[in-house]
């Protein structure tokens, strides 16, 4: 497949970044392929499979088990602190992990495009069709979650 | 890259854009844009390094299905033989044999795995042909068959039905584009009988086909882990029905 080729290593990169996890993130984007596969008209660019990457792994990530078993296999040189402008304070693992149980999906996306891809609000405003307004109310309540959470202690970076 | 990248001298280029820009997808603009940024940024410029050094390793082998060619009709039952026949592709169609192999024995040498067959009945649990499930939408439309239509943002319950004194681990799977999903609590220890619902309700969004799976089990919870990977052989037995987006519904 011709998409895999192209994007293969890309995809597998995101994957890793959100999973930590080389051999999670190679099911993850097989398994994506195998059902592009039976797609004949899903589009095939890199922002369109970045996306179905990104729902993937909030899927697995919201698994409890599959939790447990990250923290036991967690590569951190696969998984990052993303890079942060001045003014911006870095998300660690743990604490990334407890937002994903703790926002709902739409916000889930948002978190993984700001702070595990480094997107702009613009960016992923793009990527999802939506106003920067909207964007920027989640990454707000986004932003109180860490609060409360980093308050709490859990997980902060 | 050991560590984090650390901080960007300004706004860091995204990974989406780094890619792109080493795909050579961006116009001429956007990627003067980011060089000049990459030249003066090392976080970035580290990022762009990894993505760069990848280009040496291979890709694991891509293994996939056979294209299932089928009417609309037949569709719930097809895909759900299709991910009754898939597991992990990492390891590739020998491990996959291997791994099944593997399961037959570690299921105490019961009967191999049927697609659409049912379960097999030990102590009063209950049988996979004996099960059928329904959606009932909030207006009271009822999906018995394989395929209907959802309005973005509908509500459905599920109900069972299943043979009176028997028991079975009830589960509901949501897959799509963007994989699996579970809208409702695990349903342990169920005492069937007719269209018993399972606790809770969920709402189907979106204008994307969803596949609405029941699973079962009849040795004990089924693992999520494992259905989410599409692997439904774990979870024993499933049915699917199929909804398409209604468009002329659609608000």
């Amino acid at each position: 497949m011709d998409a895999y080729e192209r994007f293969g290593r890309a995809l597998l990169r995101k994957a890793e970044r959100m999973l930590g996890n080389h051999e999670d993130a190679g099911d993850v984007i097989q398994t994506l392929f195998a059902d592009l596969h039976q797609k004949t008209d899903a589009p095939m660019d890199l922002p369109y499979l970045y996306r179905a990457v990104t729902n993937r792994c909030l899927t697995f990530l919201r698994d409890e088990a599959n939790r447990a078993r990250l923290r036991d296999r967690h590569d951190g040189a696969l998984a990052p602190a993303g890079r942060t402008s001045c003014d911006e304070t870095a998300i660690g693992r743990d604490l990334l992990v407890k937002l994903v149980r703790d926002l709902d999906a739409h916000e889930s996306e948002v978190l993984m495009y700001r702070y595990v891809d480094d997107m702009t609000q613009e960016e992923i405003a793009a990527l999802l069709g939506l106003s920067r307004k909207t964007i920027g109310k989640r990454l707000d309540r986004i932003r109180e979650a860490v609060r409360r959470l980093a308050g709490t202690g859990e997980g902060a970076p | 890259m050991s560590a984090g990248p650390g901080r960007c001298v300004s706004e860091p280029v995204s990974w989406l854009a780094l890619e792109r820009y080493h795909l050579g997808e961006l116009a001429a603009g956007e990627r003067e844009a980011i060089a000049r940024h990459v030249g003066g940024c090392a976080a970035c410029a580290a990022c762009l390094a990894r993505i760069e050094a990848d280009d040496a390793l291979a890709l694991p082998p891509l293994a996939l299905p056979p294209i299932t060619r089928s009417r609309r009709g037949r569709r719930a039952r097809l895909r759900t033989a299709r991910r009754l026949r898939e597991t992990s592709w990492v390891a590739g169609v020998g491990a996959l044999a291997a791994a099944a192999g593997l399961l037959l024995v570690l299921r105490r040498g019961a009967a191999p795995v049927k697609v659409g067959s049912g379960l097999e009945e030990r102590g009063g649990r209950v049988k996979g042909g004996d099960v059928a499930f329904a959606l009932v939408r909030d207006d009271g439309h009822r999906f018995d068959d394989g395929d209907g239509v959802f309005r973005d943002g509908d509500r459905f319950k599920a109900v069972v039905t299943c043979p009176t004194s028997k028991r079975g681990w009830f589960d509901l799977v949501v897959f799509d584009a963007g994989g699996a999903t579970f809208p409702l609590e695990a349903v342990p220890g169920v005492s069937c009988g007719n269209d018993v619902p399972l606790p809770g309700a969920f709402r189907l969004t979106g204008r994307s086909r969803e596949s609405v799976c029941l699973v079962w089990s009849d040795d004990g919870a089924v693992d999520r882990t494992r259905v989410s990977r599409s692997d439904l052989a774990f979870a024993s037995r499933a049915s699917c029905k199929e909804l398409d987006p209604d468009e002329s519904r659609a608000p």
